[in-house]
């Protein structure tokens, strides 16, 4: 006890310098401008890319399970799911057209217009969290400074949506790690309240063939309904592959020649 | 001469006491099961029509559909102000009750509602109707009326396991930006609602629902309107209340109507903007569950038919040889002087009294076997309560007129049984009649 009383003015002095120095590392301007322009750049740097995912959404009143093919181009601009399980859904899939997302149903050969809110094959994953996305465009950032997650040490910035940004969103707190990738994400509504928070669980080390760069890609995503309590949905990314696309695999056509 | 008649088949009916006790028991019998299902049949469409006409709609609606751009359309009727007034012209004394539509979260600390649960926006002291047709098991009806307050119906309440008093979090996205957003309400009520009809709805305050969805004030999704007991039918008053917005210069929805959560692609996919109306009744709003009861209700009807057919001919076929095997008894009259049409008269004197005495016997069964099933609050499978939108217990509403209708044919048909037998033994010389063997 005597040792506590004797360090704490030493205890005192360190925060007391830790603080400031906290605090004239956070970043403003163009400092500022170019960090979310890397995040930005790490997150597209894979371009053109197929990858298999699994989505898992754990709830109250059940699981439910959906496997399938994303395919991403441009950074996520143009976007295609096809669902390969459960049975039922296998062929049916997501095309990202301009700002809308169409839902084709493969037993009756039907498109209908999603938005890009729509909650991926009824679970709890959103296009944001397959395709990629630029935050640069749609978001301001600020940023709030050094935070340790775990022994992790990150930067914290929080991003508020930019005047008439079509996001979901309009609050996000996002924790990166020193390469400038998403370990963490807390998303909030207009009134401020937190509804999910999202964790970058797992990544592995990738090396695209046309750049000849690793990367370090996603594995599992563990995204954690805060209104919900127990509902959470688990996104994993056994395989990536980073071929050339097919140039029409971006169209109605394409997706409804799958299950012809 | 007719209280003679009467007078002779009341003797009739004493005397031939153990066989009439049975076809009247029959008769009883058949006709206390029709009551029970009679009862069943009309306290769906009963439900229905409460249920649809306070918690989901008016028996007539002016609902909007807001288009701001091309690929965007809204439950909204931005401006309702005017439109209020132009109904109060039309409909004379008619109650008008606005209300905002959501679709979106409904949690708490403990516990969550299905995704895409309803979210009705209303004021509450402007529906009478509601307050009259819910059933409050705890709190109070009154508190709904003020801002940021919300009713749950019991199975509601027991998911998120809150009372009056606690807070919960509505979430949805607003229709413009698509952004998520949410508000804290207060429970002020809960009510009796099981069935599928009462349980995919949160009620609430005007106020929250418009901060919810970042609408303007003023704007609503439907006005609903509730017409005073001696209005004119309901075609008549939707026909004139569409003329009278046209003529006003309101533009309408084209097609078929649909419920905006399945219309809204529709409209999203058309290239008209602004704002257009549509005049919609109660059981446009209710069509799929109206939908559903037509087809139960259609199937019960044919049953009821088949029922009624079988027992009938079945009663008539007994009633006919009955009457075959007095035959020595109406030669045995017609000899001593009795008129051919007064024995036939005789016999359909005695018919109808056993009939009518058994019939109200069968009626005051099926009365009380109602009241018994009520009492008894037979559980209803799940499924048949989302397939008929019919509460978790079944219920029986006593149905007099299709009742007595459906005497009055199995008296008219047995009647004509009746009829055609004495008819024919009466035809017989009585000596042969008095001949004839039992």
């Amino acid at each position: 006890m005597k040792s506590i009383v004797r360090l704490a003015p030493l205890l005192c002095l360190a925060i007391g310098a830790a603080l400031p120095a906290a605090a004239a590392e956070r970043m403003t301007g163009e400092a500022l401008s170019a960090y979310v322009k890397k995040v930005d750049d790490r997150a597209n740097k894979m371009g053109e890319m197929q990858h298999v995912n699994y989505l898992q959404d754990k709830g109250p009143d059940g699981t439910l399970m959906r496997h399938a093919n994303v395919y991403v181009r441009d950074g996520g601009e143009q976007f295609l799911m096809l669902f390969t399980q459960p049975s039922n859904l296998a062929g049916s899939g997501y095309l990202l057209i301009g700002r809308n997302i169409w839902l084709y149903d493969h037993k009756v050969g039907k498109w209908e217009r999603r938005t890009m809110r729509e909650r991926l094959g009824g679970s709890g994953a959103r296009y944001r969290d397959l395709g990629s996305f630029a935050l640069a465009k749609d978001y301001e950032a600020t940023d709030e400074g050094v935070d340790m997650l775990g022994k992790r040490q990150t930067r914290k910035l929080l991003f508020k949506a930019k005047e008439g940004a079509e996001v979901d969103y309009p609050v996000l707190r996002i924790w990166f790690d020193q390469n400038h990738d998403r370990v963490k994400e807390e998303s909030f509504a207009l009134s401020g309240k937190l509804l999910r928070t999202t964790y970058i669980t797992k990544r592995a080390k990738a090396v695209h063939p046309g750049t000849g760069e690793e990367l370090l890609v996603p594995t599992e995503v563990r995204a954690f309904d805060e209104l919900e309590k127990g509902r959470e949905t688990v996104i994993t990314f056994p395989k990536y592959d980073f071929s050339p696309l097919d140039p029409n695999i971006f169209t109605k056509a394409w997706v409804e020649g799958q299950t012809r | 001469m007719f209280l003679g008649i009467l007078q002779l088949a009341a003797r009739n009916l004493v005397m031939h006491g153990r066989k009439h006790l049975l076809l009247g028991g029959a008769i009883a019998m058949v006709t206390a099961s029709l009551v029970v299902v009679f009862a069943l049949g009309r306290s769906l469409v009963t439900d229905l029509y409460d249920v649809a006409t306070s918690v989901h709609s008016g028996q007539l609606n002016v609902e909007g559909t807001f288009k701001p751009g091309p690929q965007l359309a809204e439950q909204l009727l931005l401006e309702p102000g005017p439109v209020e007034a132009l109904i109060q012209r039309e409909i004379p004394g008619a109650r008008i009750a606005p209300r905002l539509y959501a679709w979106g979260g409904v949690s708490s600390e403990k516990g969550a509602l299905m995704r895409g649960t309803q979210i009705f926006g209303l004021d509450a002291t402007r529906e009478p109707g509601l307050a009259n047709s819910l059933k409050i098991v705890a709190g109070d009806f009154q508190d709904l009326a003020r801002p940021g307050h919300v009713l749950l119906f019991s199975k509601q309440a027991r998911k998120l396991e809150v009372g009056p008093g606690d807070v919960i979090t509505l979430a949805a996205q607003t229709s413009r930006s698509g952004t998520y957003n949410t508000v804290d309400v207060t429970v002020a009520a809960v009510a009796e609602g099981e069935s599928a009809n009462l349980g995919m709805q949160v009620l609430v305050h005007l106020d929250s629902v418009t901060a919810l969805l970042g609408h303007p004030e003023e704007a609503v999704s439907r006005l609903q309107i509730h017409v005073p007991d001696d209005a004119p039918e309901l075609p008549v008053l939707q026909d004139r209340l569409a003329k009278a917005l046209k003529a006003e210069g309101h533009a309408f929805v084209t097609g078929e109507y649909w419920p905006f959560m399945f219309a809204q692609d529709r409209h999203e996919s058309e290239p008209w903007m602004g704002q257009r109306v549509q005049v919609i009744t109660w059981e446009d709003v209710m069509a799929e569950s109206r939908g559903r009861i037509n087809g139960f209700m259609l199937l019960l009807g044919l049953l009821r038919v088949l029922l009624v057919v079988l027992v009938t001919f079945g009663l008539a076929n007994g009633v006919a040889m009955m009457v075959h095997e007095r035959t020595r008894e109406i030669g045995t009259l017609r000899a001593m002087g009795l008129g051919h049409g007064l024995a036939i008269w005789m016999f359909v004197a005695e018919l109808l009294l056993l009939q009518l005495l058994a019939g109200g016997v069968g009626i005051l069964l099926g009365a009380a076997g109602c009241g018994l099933l009520n009492g008894l609050n037979i559980p209803v499978p799940l499924a048949f309560q989302v397939f008929m939108g019919a509460g978790d217990h079944l219920s029986f509403d006593l149905d007099l007129v299709q009742s007595l209708s459906t005497l009055g044919l199995m008296v008219t048909v047995m009647s004509l049984a009746v009829v055609v037998t004495v008819a024919r033994s009466s035809a017989l010389k009585p000596i042969l009649a008095i001949q004839q063997r039992s």
